[in-house]
């Protein structure tokens, strides 16, 4: 179920309003079904690895528990770690595994049939759920928790539908507890909430899927166009990921808000960050922490040598691109931002005087503006590995934005939904003018304080401004395929 | 500390005014935006400003609107629109005559080779149109009822959402431009086409999309529009349009045209009252009066309407001397004057 189709429309009023009938001893279960008919919409029988991994993880953070020797106790998480990724790998990965050895084994002249790993559907959201579970089975381990008794809470955990397909992925230690409170309707947190949501329905459909119209039409055919359609299209798509991943985000967390339930913040104005390693901090804060909980502090951190700390970090950017999709372009995405960390780790000793020297003073703040837009260029000239089908078709528009510059000739072969983006570009401007003012103070507080007309008017607004200008095709989210 | 409302209170006036809103927005819609269909709203103006001496109203698509100039026919209004089947046209005779122009004598409608086409019924995607069609019964006639009241709710209920880019165009759209544009339709000259073969094929590929030139939902319109009009009293007068020679030669590799007729003399026979004229073949030799390979420009819209005129004026003799619409037609010539290429 999309959270920008009819059927969410229907579906959350109906269980927010159940949920808060319900006499709380009931509400887990009332919400675990609601999360797995909002996961099985899609294809029923992956509800099935959905419960699989929601029963490893709890059969193997309790034994992880009951164990008294390490060696057992390091069983059990492998075994919970070889459950969890065997699932991934076989539903993600197989195929680009198989491909990949295919293309190898053909270099020496051999060849694998891989007729039968084509016709396999990704499980949607498999990454993000695989993840959460796979980090309580790690808390439980490390003694950061104790295990979930309640097999149903547990399970609510894995499935919590607002944040189920796409994040933010959870820990345990912030959201299962929250499934054990008694929560009661507070009018001002629905009001934040679907104040968040309006906010997330207003990236996804009014900015997110209007320049989509434009990414997917020079992006399905790079070969038709070349000089200044890429250049747009590479902003645009900048923008289009940022503001349906981040608006997917919000909604999730805007409608567990309305219902009594904190999730982590996923963004945090990325584009405002003045260097990729502060980006990273801020952008899916909730994968990139994963990462650094589960990955690169166990790999040693920054407590190390400066090579290995290199290496490390290229390690987590490559597995984070992998992460992404099973394709060498994602894999090379992550290992271009862990190049991007590691290069301005390395010239930091010398940029840093350089910039005092030419910005003293006042400029400082025009050193700033340097930076974000370096920043954000980095970002977004790496998501041409990120949105291009194969390396040709990056390499493709790569050439073709720096060796084309006929521009006024390619604009004529512009696709046609070129009239949408000065629409699109308002609103990233109302967007960015949002952030900014967040950043100095909290909107939601200032408004949840506001009387009543002001509320209503601003939720007006927003409800008739976001169907007037949205984009109603129900386009799936960008990182639903992961 | 100002005073909370009840969450019930709290709903209930918040969904009022936004029913309020929205019944604004819609009706915004409607009267002043659908850029597309401004010529629509002109003509559907100048109808309601009609005055209560019209005996004839001309319906149906391009053909009718582009074939019968109402200046040149005495006491006629024009309510046709581009591209309209008889499914819109079924609810714009309920929504203009059964509301508000019960007194019309007769209408006349075309009667095209495509009229029977599936794209002919699969018109509720426009807001100009959905709002003249009638979703429960399209609904429960239909296969595909859910996109059908999906629809319903999208383009009638609905109309303005995701309609940003519509609304900038009218806001921007310089009318001059768009009268240019019509001018340059309607005084368009076939006979000095460069490529009247292509643009042939291409007009009938868009009428007859991988041939599909018969749907039941098409012909059930139809139906319902005869009986809608016999129930109260209005003749209907089906037209068939003149069509260039070229047109008429390559529409069989489309139409089986045997199969057409009988179709529609099937459905004709349960309405003996309606009028047939048959024209398609009147300007065979004047490639100079159309625009394209099968409408009208403007001078053979004049020479058709003048043709037609005396016939009107006819037809109104017998509808005003007392002929009940049950009487046998004053004429009727349907395939009388049919010529295929290889006669």
């Amino acid at each position: 179920m999309l959270f920008n189709s009819v059927h969410f429309v229907l579906f959350f009023p109906v269980v927010c309003a159940l949920y808060f009938l319900l006499p709380a001893r009931f509400r887990w279960f009332f919400l675990l079904a609601a999360s797995y008919y909002f996961y099985m919409c899609w294809e029923a029988k992956y509800g099935i690895l959905l419960a699989t991994s929601t029963l490893i993880d709890y059969v193997a953070a309790m034994q992880v528990a009951r164990a008294e020797r390490v060696r057992t106790r390091r069983l059990w998480l492998a075994a919970s770690l070889v459950g969890n990724f065997g699932i991934l790998f076989s539903f993600k990965y197989l195929g680009f595994a198989a491909n990949t050895l295919d293309s190898i084994l053909s270099f020496y002249g051999m060849s694998i049939s891989l007729g039968r790993w084509d016709g396999i559907l990704l499980p949607i959201g498999i990454s993000f759920y695989t993840f959460q579970s796979v980090s309580y089975t790690i808390d439980v381990y490390m003694g950061e928790r104790e295990p979930e008794r309640h097999l149903g809470k547990f399970a609510l955990y894995v499935s919590f539908f607002p944040q189920l397909v796409a994040g933010p992925i959870e820990r345990s230690t912030h959201l299962l507890p929250q499934f054990s409170e008694n929560h009661r309707w507070d009018p001002e947190q629905a009001f934040r909430g679907l104040l968040q949501m309006g906010v997330g329905f207003f990236k996804k459909l009014v900015i997110a899927d209007r320049l989509a119209l434009y990414v997917d039409t020079v992006y399905g055919t790079p070969a038709e166009y070349g000089g200044l359609p890429f250049v747009i299209c590479i902003y645009a798509f900048t923008w289009q990921v940022y503001a349906d991943f981040s608006g997917y985000s919000d909604i999730a967390i805007g409608a567990a808000r309305i219902m009594g339930y904190d999730l982590r913040k996923n963004f945090d104005a990325p584009f405002h960050s003045r260097t990729v390693a502060e980006f990273w901090r801020r952008w899916h804060i909730s994968l990139y922490s994963w990462f650094r909980d589960y990955i690169f502090i166990p790999l040693g951190g920054s407590r190390t040598t400066d090579a290995r700390r290199y290496l490390n970090v290229l390690i987590v950017f490559g597995l984070s691109g992998l992460w992404h999709g099973a394709a060498w372009t994602f894999v090379l995405f992550g290992l271009l931002h862990g190049v991007y960390i590691i290069v301005g780790d390395l010239t930091r000793t010398w940029r840093e005087p350089i910039a005092r020297f030419l910005f003293p003073g006042r400029l400082k703040g025009l050193h700033h503006i340097i930076q974000v837009l370096v920043t954000f260029h980095c970002f977004a000239l790496s998501l041409i590995l990120f949105r291009s089908s194969s390396l040709a078709d990056a390499w493709l528009l790569v050439s073709g934005t720096l060796t084309d510059f006929n521009w006024h000739a390619s604009l004529s072969s512009t696709p046609l939904p070129i009239h949408e983006l000065p629409a699109g570009l308002v609103a990233v401007v109302l967007l960015e003018a949002g952030n900014t003012i967040q950043q100095r103070t909290s909107i939601p507080d200032r408004l949840a304080a506001a009387p009543w007309p002001v509320k209503w008017t601003v939720a007006y607004i927003m409800l008739f401004g976001i169907l007037v200008a949205g984009v109603f095709t129900s386009n799936q989210f960008v990182y639903f395929q992961f | 500390m100002p005073r909370r409302l009840p969450l019930v209170v709290n709903l209930v006036a918040f969904a009022i005014v936004a029913v309020f809103v929205h019944s604004g927005l819609r009706y915004g819609y409607f009267r002043h935006v659908m850029a597309a269909k401004r010529g629509c709203l002109i003509r559907e103006k100048e109808f309601a400003r009609s005055n209560d001496e019209v005996s004839f109203a001309f319906f149906g698509n391009s053909h009718v609107m582009m074939g019968l100039a109402p200046r040149l026919i005495p006491d006629s209004v024009g309510f046709a629109t581009l591209g309209e089947g008889y499914m819109v046209t079924y609810g714009k005779l309920r929504e203009m005559l059964d509301h508000r122009k019960p007194q019309v004598r007769a209408i006349a409608m075309q009667l095209d080779l495509h009229s029977f086409g599936a794209s002919q019924i699969d018109q509720t995607g426009q807001p100009y149109w959905a709002q003249y069609a009638d979703f429960p019964r399209l609904a429960a006639d239909t296969t595909r009822t859910v996109p059908v009241l999906m629809d319903w709710l999208r383009y009638k209920e609905f109309p303005y959402v995701g309609s940003l880019s519509v609304i900038a165009k009218t806001l921007s759209q310089d009318d001059q431009l768009v009268r240019d544009r019509q001018v340059e339709i309607l005084t368009g000259d076939f006979s000095k086409h460069e490529d009247k073969q292509g643009l042939t094929m291409l007009r009938l590929h868009e009428h007859v999309p991988e041939g599909s030139w018969y749907c039941e939902e098409s012909a059930a319109y139809l139906r319902r529009c005869l009986r809608f009009c016999r129930d109260h009293g209005i003749r209907v007068v089906l037209i068939r349009f003149p069509l260039t020679r070229i047109y008429w030669e390559n529409v069989f590799r489309f139409i089986p045209i045997d199969k057409w007729e009988a179709k529609t003399r099937e459905i004709l026979a349960d309405f003996p009252e309606v009028i047939v004229w048959d024209y398609h073949d009147v300007f065979f030799d004047h490639e100079e009066y159309f625009t394209d390979p099968n409408h009208l420009n403007v001078t053979g819209a004049e020479i058709f309407s003048k043709m037609v005129r005396d016939r009107f004026v006819e037809l109104e003799k017998t509808l005003t001397s007392g002929n009940s619409p049950d009487s046998p037609p004053p004429v009727t010539d349907f395939g009388g004057r049919r010529r295929s290429p290889d006669r």
